[in-house]
């Protein structure tokens, strides 16, 4: 993590470093924003605060739709709570599945931590049973989306070696660029992430390889203003090799609702209440 | 059938809120080795199975402390020529707080942290469907009964108390190893079990104790005279399981102390264990996106082999102070998880083993098309190898709306 306002040596750095350096160098010249301050994790950090931790609870409606290159559409609706427990980073995050029949019922609860790995159960309702999914899992595909279980819940920003690359203009909103590169093995080489100057949510992700291909592409697709905080309803995630795509929609939402942490346990998991 | 339109259409009208799902499915199950049928008196002899059947569920909320659960049954098999309308759930629930609930009626129930091996998952399960290809949801089969459920201080609780109820075998008239019947020694079902569970979380660790007292599952047969005659023993249960992430997967591990607490002579039935402790360890874990392998090794140990030994028939063989069951399971999904293929292994110490190969495909939302086998093979006497005439290859085919 290099501060803005403290540019590192750029002798023995490759070209492109060099590039990276050089515009680091030039935005912290002529834009006298908080990126003077801010390191590239600070922003991440920012950004995971607003995007994935915004009030002390949230509640949605979340409407995903499958989409193949072809063009057929399956689509999964679900209801989603999520508390923040103290000022650690500790959440709890639960997910009912309404829609489609077969898997109406399905339960999803995540307990995630600041220090170590998230524990994450799985409900089956036909067996009335709850299985634990492996915290290697949380990189696999969530119910066949092209979001993973960690998009869905957010990753540890320290698990990520984290660079400012720039900042520049994204449909018409400013932009810090960060590369993330994972500190352990992980299904992608590194990720851009686009993040909004302002507003501190992912306006764009892009996933690449080792050999630099690019993977799946993060895209904010509509942002509003709800209860006070700034929020993609809209988002989706594009993989570019089979060109399937998945849109998740957010309607019903409401932030800072009374939740209670017993609504983040296997009771409720097997029998969750209605949204409020 | 006129007991379950009763319950159908009391549901029915109970509520504005409430919602029927369900599925159409059709199945059909060919034996892939040749028996003599007719000296068998099998009916589902080269076609074991030829199913259509529906399932309805119905979830209403007929007060916000309220919840109704119906599960239906309608089954045509013209392999065996049958038509039925079962219940499969009927319960109403009642939660006057977040901490407490309690639910009566017909329902299933799952406890333990193992699949498709038991130690601590006392309730009956569903043999007939597991062996012909039938889905793994429907393996559990219900009991009658009351769940008081309750939250104290990180620790959930629960009592249930239930008419006893087998394990639904596989039935006579289609599976050669069971042809012949049996009658009853007496009327376990009439009896009450008993079973308690404490689950909390502790550290990384889910942790569960059971104790319970229950008519076994499974049945123990034995010889009366010229008569093959069986009953379900009452078992006192002790036990513990725990699972956590750790080495980059799931790792569980069940125990208990099962007391059998009467003896029967000319017992038949090989591998039911009097007396034993029960251990199963597993480890899962997705060894690459989207490739998922799991294991599991049971063991079970006689605590008296005498005692076991003298209550077996004469010529019955018997099986050593520890039986292991090992269960390999590997799972390939692709296509955004629309097609799956898999394999899954059980074998025991004593070589035999059921092999399931399967194939699943779900080319819209709410439809699956299976297929796959059930294969056995292994001595006669032990417990997969009895099964190697009833091998079969199955398809089905659901519609879930």
């Amino acid at each position: 993590m290099t501060p803005l306002s403290k540019p590192s040596t750029t002798r023995h750095l490759s070209r492109r470093a060099l590039i990276n350096a050089a515009a680091i160098v030039l935005i912290a010249t002529v834009t006298p924003t908080h990126a003077q301050t801010l390191s590239a994790e600070d922003i991440v950090r920012k950004e995971v605060d607003a995007f994935y931790e915004s009030g002390k609870a949230f509640q949605a409606k979340v409407t995903m739709r499958l989409l193949t290159a072809k063009g057929s559409a399956r689509e999964r609706t679900m209801d989603l709570w999520r508390i923040n427990l103290g000022s650690e980073g500790d959440q709890r995050y639960m997910i009912s599945f309404e829609a489609p029949a077969d898997v109406r019922g399905m339960g999803f609860l995540v307990w995630k931590y600041p220090k170590k790995e998230a524990d994450r159960w799985l409900y089956f309702p036909a067996l009335k049973a709850i299985r634990r999914v492996a915290a290697d899992d949380k990189r696999s595909s969530f119910v066949g989306s092209d979001f993973s279980y960690e998009d869905i819940s957010g990753r540890q920003v320290d698990e990520e070696q984290h660079t400012l690359l720039r900042q520049e203009k994204l449909d018409d909103r400013d932009s810090y660029v960060i590369e993330s590169r994972p500190k352990t093995p992980a299904t992608y080489d590194k990720r851009l992430i686009w993040i909004d100057t302002e507003r501190w949510l992912p306006l764009k992700e892009e996933y690449y390889d080792a050999e630099g291909k690019l993977q799946r592409v993060f895209k904010a697709e509509k942002v509003d203003q709800v209860g006070g905080y700034w929020t993609v309803t809209s988002r989706s995630m594009l993989t570019t090799a089979s060109g399937h795509r998945t849109v998740v929609d957010f309607t019903d939402v409401r932030y800072d609702v009374p939740l209670s942490d017993d609504l983040f346990t296997e009771r409720s998991l097997r029998n969750p209440p209605p949204l409020r | 059938m006129r007991r379950l339109a009763i319950a159908m259409t009391a549901l029915a009208t109970t509520s504005a809120s409430a919602q029927w799902t369900g599925y159409v499915q059709l199945r059909d199950v060919q034996r892939t080795r040749d028996v003599n049928c007719q000296a068998l008196d099998l009916s589902g002899c080269r076609t074991m199975v030829r199913e259509a059947s529906t399932e309805l569920l119905y979830d209403g909320k007929p007060a916000p402390q309220l919840q109704l659960t119906g599960r239906f049954d309608l089954i045509g098999d013209e392999a065996i020529g049958l038509v039925s309308a079962t219940v499969r759930e009927l319960s109403v629930e009642w939660h006057p707080s977040s901490v407490f609930s309690v639910k009566a009626g017909r329902q299933i129930l799952t406890w333990g942290v193992s699949d498709y091996l038991y130690v601590n998952d006392i309730f009956p399960k569903d043999y007939d469907d597991f062996f012909t290809g039938g889905d793994f949801s429907r393996t559990k089969a219900p009991v009658d009964g009351v769940r008081l459920s309750g939250r104290m201080s990180d620790t959930d609780i629960e009592v249930v108390a239930s008419r006893s109820a087998g394990d639904l075998s596989p039935r006579i008239d289609r599976f050669a190893a069971l042809a012949g019947g049996a009658r009853s020694a007496d009327n376990a079902n009439d009896q009450v079990d008993v079973a308690v569970r404490l689950t909390s979380h502790v550290g990384d660790w889910d942790v569960a104790g059971y104790v319970a007292s229950f008519r076994t599952r499974e049945q123990r047969f034995f010889t009366d005279g010229n008569d093959l005659v069986y009953d379900r023993p009452r078992d006192a249960h002790i036990g513990f399981s725990l699972t956590g992430n750790a080495a980059g997967g799931v790792t569980s591990l069940e125990a208990a102390l099962r007391h059998t607490g009467t003896d029967r002579n000319d017992v038949v039935s090989r591998d039911f264990l009097p007396s034993a402790v029960k251990l199963i360890a597993g480890y899962s874990s997705e060894v690459s996106q989207d490739l998922t392998a799991s294991t599991q090794l049971q063991l079970d140990t006689l605590l008296s082999r005498n005692r076991y030994r003298n209550s077996l028939a004469p010529g019955i063989r018997p099986v050593a102070t520890t039986l292991a069951t090992l269960n390999v399971r590997l799972q390939r999904q692709w296509s955004n998880q629309t097609v799956a293929t898999g394999a899954q292994l059980f074998i025991t110490s004593e070589g035999d083993f059921l092999l399931n190969p399967f194939t699943s495909w779900s080319p819209a939302d709410g439809w699956t098309i299976q297929g796959g086998a059930n294969l056995f093979d292994g001595k006669p006497d032990t417990n997969w190898g009895a099964f190697e005439n009833d091998s079969n290859i199955y398809m089905l085919v659901r519609y879930s709306f």
